[in-house]
């Protein structure tokens, strides 16, 4: 889940330059979340948004990170893989 | 008393899937267990140092590969050379993943760059950014340790565009690094360089084309094979050995068809995979439906399990979506597993 808070967005572009996927866009003032359904909940747009305006449910996108870290709890938040 | 052991494991085909499954699993562990060579802050400092492989770097690559990029071999960290580089060459920042430094100093052979290494544990751009590995603080202390931030002037410093996730660009600024983020592929560095000036790649887009599946789908098909080679040799040969191989198919076969498989879900992908297997195996093989029920099953659980481990290799996949498919998914193709155990006598 990716959300942008349009009162908080400056308008710098920086995280529209650091999707990975081009999930983000610009309007004439603010960032606006274009293609959801690309998102990949990496954080890179919400870790470099300096007033804090994106919000992402960051995680791993991958089965086996799930089982060891949601399910099993064998690994901490972001270990569960590699 | 081999006499009194079944048949099955009697036969040959079983001693070799052993043998197979012993060394696998044996090489498996070594990479697994191994301690990671301890680097003295001395020698992880100690700069610069030319970049080159041997050919027994080719073969550690290949293993990295092949055993689906896990942490395998790692590159020491600390600062390095290409070519003729000096103090004035462009200057790049990666892990210590052994394919992904591999990978980028071939295509930069003919290049004249410096590159920085840092610590990821042998985890690659991506992984370890979320890990938060690869993150400002980790390359702003290697840059220091390496003397690099001493000077009056600011460093100027390429990351690779897979780290943003767990590099926060602000953060560098206040190390008097200025960061410039670099394309996400080794191949296309070479003509990032080229540039007269090296600016933001800020077009640049994941791609997973055929080109990045069938990098994902040999390690993926290894990975089945090896699960159900298992499986097989558990079973002491009492099911097919036709297993693995459908398996191992259906493990290749899913990332190089991914994007004309029907669905959004990666479990729901690999539900139309089996479906289109089955129909296959319906049209060139004499068995009835029935007598190819159960085929189908197993079809339909390693289908949609391969689809629900793909997950992890992808480039496109999402956490809250798959923890929703995982939770929805992965109960069904445990239960058509359980569901197979009575039946494997017929396929």
């Amino acid at each position: 889940m990716i959300a942008i808070e349009d009162n908080k967005c400056t308008g710098c572009h920086v995280c529209t330059w650091v999707c990975p996927h081009g999930v983000l866009a610009m309007n004439a003032s603010s960032a606006f979340v274009a293609y959801e359904e690309r998102c990949i909940e990496c954080g890179a747009c919400e870790l470099n948004c300096k007033p804090g305006a994106v919000q992402v449910t960051k995680g791993t996108g991958c089965m086996v990170a799930i089982i060891k870290e949601d399910i099993l709890g064998l690994k901490g938040k972001g270990c569960g893989c590699g | 008393m081999l006499a009194s052991l079944p048949h099955t494991i009697r036969s040959e085909l079983y001693v070799i899937a052993l043998a197979l499954f012993l060394a696998l699993a044996i090489v498996w562990i070594w990479l697994r267990r191994r301690k990671a060579p301890a680097f003295s802050e001395a020698q992880q400092n100690a700069v610069p140092l030319p970049l080159s492989f041997s050919a027994v770097g080719y073969g550690k690559a290949f293993v990295c590969w092949f055993f689906l990029f896990m942490r395998t071999f790692i590159v020491r960290p600390g600062l390095y050379t290409l070519g003729a580089a000096d103090e004035s060459s462009p200057m790049l920042v990666t892990g210590n993943y052994y394919l992904t430094v591999f990978l980028l100093a071939r295509r930069l052979r003919n290049h004249a760059v410096r590159l920085l290494i840092i610590d990821t544990k042998g985890i690659n751009v991506w992984c370890s950014a979320g890990k938060g590995q690869f993150s400002a603080s980790e390359i702003a202390d290697k840059a220091a340790a390496c003397g690099l931030l001493s000077g009056e002037k600011r460093l100027r410093l390429v990351l690779p565009k897979f780290s943003l996730s767990g590099v926060n660009l602000g953060e560098l600024r206040k190390h008097r690094i200025i960061p410039v983020i670099g394309p996400m592929y080794a191949k296309d560095v070479p003509a990032f360089l080229g540039q007269e000036k090296h600016s933001n790649q800020v077009e640049d887009r994941v791609d997973f084309g055929l080109r990045a599946r069938a990098f994902t789908a040999l390690p993926t098909a290894v990975q089945f094979f090896y699960y159900f080679l298992g499986v097989y040799v558990i079973s002491l040969g009492a099911i097919s050995p036709a297993v693995v191989g459908i398996a191992t198919g259906l493990a290749f076969a899913y990332p190089m068809l991914f994007p004309w498989l029907p669905g959004r879900l990666f479990a729901v992908k690999g539900f139309w995979l089996a479906l289109a297997a089955s129909a296959l195996s319906l049209l060139f093989t004499a068995g009835s439906l029935l007598e190819q029920l159960p085929l189908m099953v197993f079809l339909c659980a390693t289908a949609i399990f391969v689809g629900l481990s793909y997950t992890g290799n992808s480039a496109v996949s999402n956490y809250t979506s798959v923890r929703k498919e995982t939770a929805r998914f992965l109960p069904v193709v445990v239960l058509l597993y359980l569901v197979l155990i009575p039946l494997y006598r017929f396929f």
